[in-house]
């Protein structure tokens, strides 16, 4: 079980590199994008929905792993009071509260993307398909429901590896 | 139930879930969900939840948060923090207390060029701290002095907080930008002053440091050149209409980019470093963006906000009692919540309130930015001083509070300033 849960770890560090990718191409696509407007009046065709679909590839491919550095925003004043096993108690409700929502995000972005495929809707400049990136956001909701088991396990078993990288 | 007694009862569980420390994004966005299916059934709800994240996760406007986040971690990589410091002390460090004040003024100056409030406390932490310990500064004052200049961070343009606030009221963030230039210049004159009038009371608190020949003082000038063009690229090219937002913070991002590079301050881990870290960031605030808005659909169905501002405004009060009375409450969220969090949380119900009792949109969202830096640095949450509890961790954490108060002080005056003035923040939007 741990074994596997230390394996699942790469894959919201895996897509963790792709937005990161994602994120310097959206910086120089913007940049390139305003010098060569001014400069040689010859803007990027697209700029716009390319950069929607960098934001989003960005945003959906780090939002597991920043649930696996403990970086997304809590409030910690009471609970921390508390003993341990009540806290014990919490945290997994919260978690377990955490994964069905995510769960059902998850599924209806699935249907979305399902539906987009269907209807087969494209970027207005580009024509570029907008489905894959809908597919996207299921890959990145789908590893947050992963670190979300992972944190659930987790708790059951203190020997789960540093998540340090 | 009538939807408006519903929507109460979602605020009140929401607060619950969040004491329980539940993540603030996701507590919203299930209140928010269960909160749709009982008003307008559960199809709808589930609807919202493949609709939502999408839309919000694929916004252009948006994009501007990563950018700006981006170019402040290049401009902290870029060592660029130590050469406003060496430049500013060269003017500053001989006179009493000059090291501290220094450090605000480098401070602002880092802020110029960074939309974050924590990058610039950490940054500038690292490089004043061991300086001012080296002069024997009491570190209460030291340290007080970056937490607190730290905060200026998010007022100075660019910053993230505007940015935030104006993606939520659809306020022109470049007025917004504007509009926290002249505050502030304000507030950190008057942690100046803070740090002046200790010294005077005592005068061991900070002695001088090194004095200067008047040659060092005109060549250490060169280290801010860097500093300076980033920012009259960015915010010149805001203010003359030459870029949006988004355009101007990745140039601006581009331009810190290679700075460093210039600097040969970037490497492979440094770059990668500067890349994740601006992902979790982002990652992040998106999270709580995400979350916000289907709670905002949810109290909107319900009604909840326009009840509020008809009820509030429907008030025999002075308008100016309600306004402090907004002020006392997000000062105390500010001791127990992260700053973004309290305002995207908060903007959709307090906002109407505000417009209903006419109060300028743009100059209410310098006023929140800066009583949300004063909720950085209060106890028990307060951000900076985390942050700055590992660039001297040596100093208990009670020393570093009680630093700070001369600087809540001078904050909350600069907070009565602008409300009197509001000029002050209203003056260079107006010119654009």
């Amino acid at each position: 079980m741990i074994a596997i849960s230390n394996a699942l770890r790469y894959c919201s560090i895996f897509l963790a590199y792709i937005g990161a990718l994602a994120l310097f191409l959206m910086m120089g696509l913007t940049a390139v994008d305003v010098v060569g407007r001014y400069i040689f009046s010859a803007p990027i065709t697209g700029t716009f929905e390319l950069t929607e679909f960098l934001v989003l590839i960005l945003i959906f491919s780090f939002i597991g792993y920043t649930q696996s550095q403990k970086s997304h925003v809590s409030v910690d004043l009471l609970v921390m009071n508390f003993p341990g096993k009540i806290r014990l108690v919490i945290d997994v409700f919260n978690h377990v509260i955490c994964l069905i929502l995510m769960a059902l995000i998850t599924w209806r972005g699935a249907v979305k993307a399902l539906e987009m495929m269907e209807v087969g809707e494209a970027s207005p400049n580009l024509q570029i398909p907008d489905y894959p990136f809908v597919f996207f956001l299921v890959v990145g909701c789908g590893v947050m429901c992963i670190e979300y088991i992972r944190d659930l396990l987790g708790f059951f078993n203190h020997s789960k590896e540093s998540d340090k990288i | 139930m009538n939807p408006e007694i519903i929507g109460a009862l979602g605020i009140l569980i929401m607060f619950v879930l969040l004491a329980m420390k539940m993540y603030i994004g996701i507590a919203m966005a299930l209140v928010g969900f269960l909160g749709l299916c009982v008003i307008v059934g559960v199809d709808a709800g589930v609807n919202i939840l493949g609709i939502t994240p999408l839309a919000e996760g694929s916004s252009y406007t948006l994009s501007v948060i990563p950018l700006f986040v981006l170019m402040g971690q290049f401009a902290f990589i870029s060592g660029i923090s130590t050469d406003i410091y060496k430049s500013v002390y060269a003017w500053m460090g001989h006179f009493r207390g000059g090291l501290a004040m220094a450090t605000v003024l480098a401070c602002a100056g880092f802020a110029a060029i960074c939309g974050s409030s924590l990058a610039t406390g950490a940054t500038m932490g690292m490089v004043a701290i061991p300086e001012m310990k080296k002069y024997n500064y009491d570190p209460r004052l030291s340290l007080g002095c970056v937490a607190a200049g730290g905060t200026l961070g998010i007022l100075i343009p660019p910053s993230i907080g505007f940015v935030i606030y104006g993606i939520l009221t659809e306020q022109s963030i470049g007025k917004l930008f504007m509009a926290g230039f002249l505050p502030g210049i304000l507030l950190a004159g008057m942690f100046i002053a803070a740090v002046f009038i200790q010294c005077r009371l005592n005068p061991e608190m900070g002695p001088c440091g090194a004095s200067t020949t008047w040659k060092e003082k005109i060549t250490s000038l060169k280290g801010t050149w860097g500093m300076l063009l980033l920012f009259t690229i960015v915010m010149g090219g805001i203010y003359f209409g030459i870029f949006t937002p988004t355009e101007a913070a990745g140039v601006g991002a581009l331009g810190a980019f290679l700075f460093a590079l210039f600097k040969k301050k970037l490497n492979k881990e440094s770059f990668i470093q500067c890349l994740m870290d601006t992902g979790r960031t982002t990652a992040l605030i998106f999270l709580i963006i995400i979350g916000a808005n289907i709670f905002s659909t949810f109290l909107g169905l319900a009604e909840l906000p326009m009840g509020l501002a008809d009820f509030i405004s429907g008030l025999a009060l002075p308008r100016i009692l309600i306004l402090a009375g907004i002020v006392l409450v997000y000062i105390a969220l500010g001791c127990v919540m992260d700053c973004y969090a309290i305002m995207i949380l908060t903007v959709p119900i307090i906002f109407p309130v505000i417009e209903a009792l006419q109060f300028d949109p743009i100059w209410f969202g310098v006023l929140m930015v800066i009583v949300l830096e004063v909720g950085l640095i209060t106890p028990p949450v307060g951000l900076n001083v985390f942050v700055l509890k590992a660039a001297a961790p040596d100093v208990p954490l009670t020393t570093v509070f009680r630093g700070i108060w001369p600087f809540l002080v001078a904050a909350l005056l600069a907070i009565v300033i602008i409300t009197i003035f509001p000029e002050i923040a209203l003056l260079i939007p107006s010119m654009m």
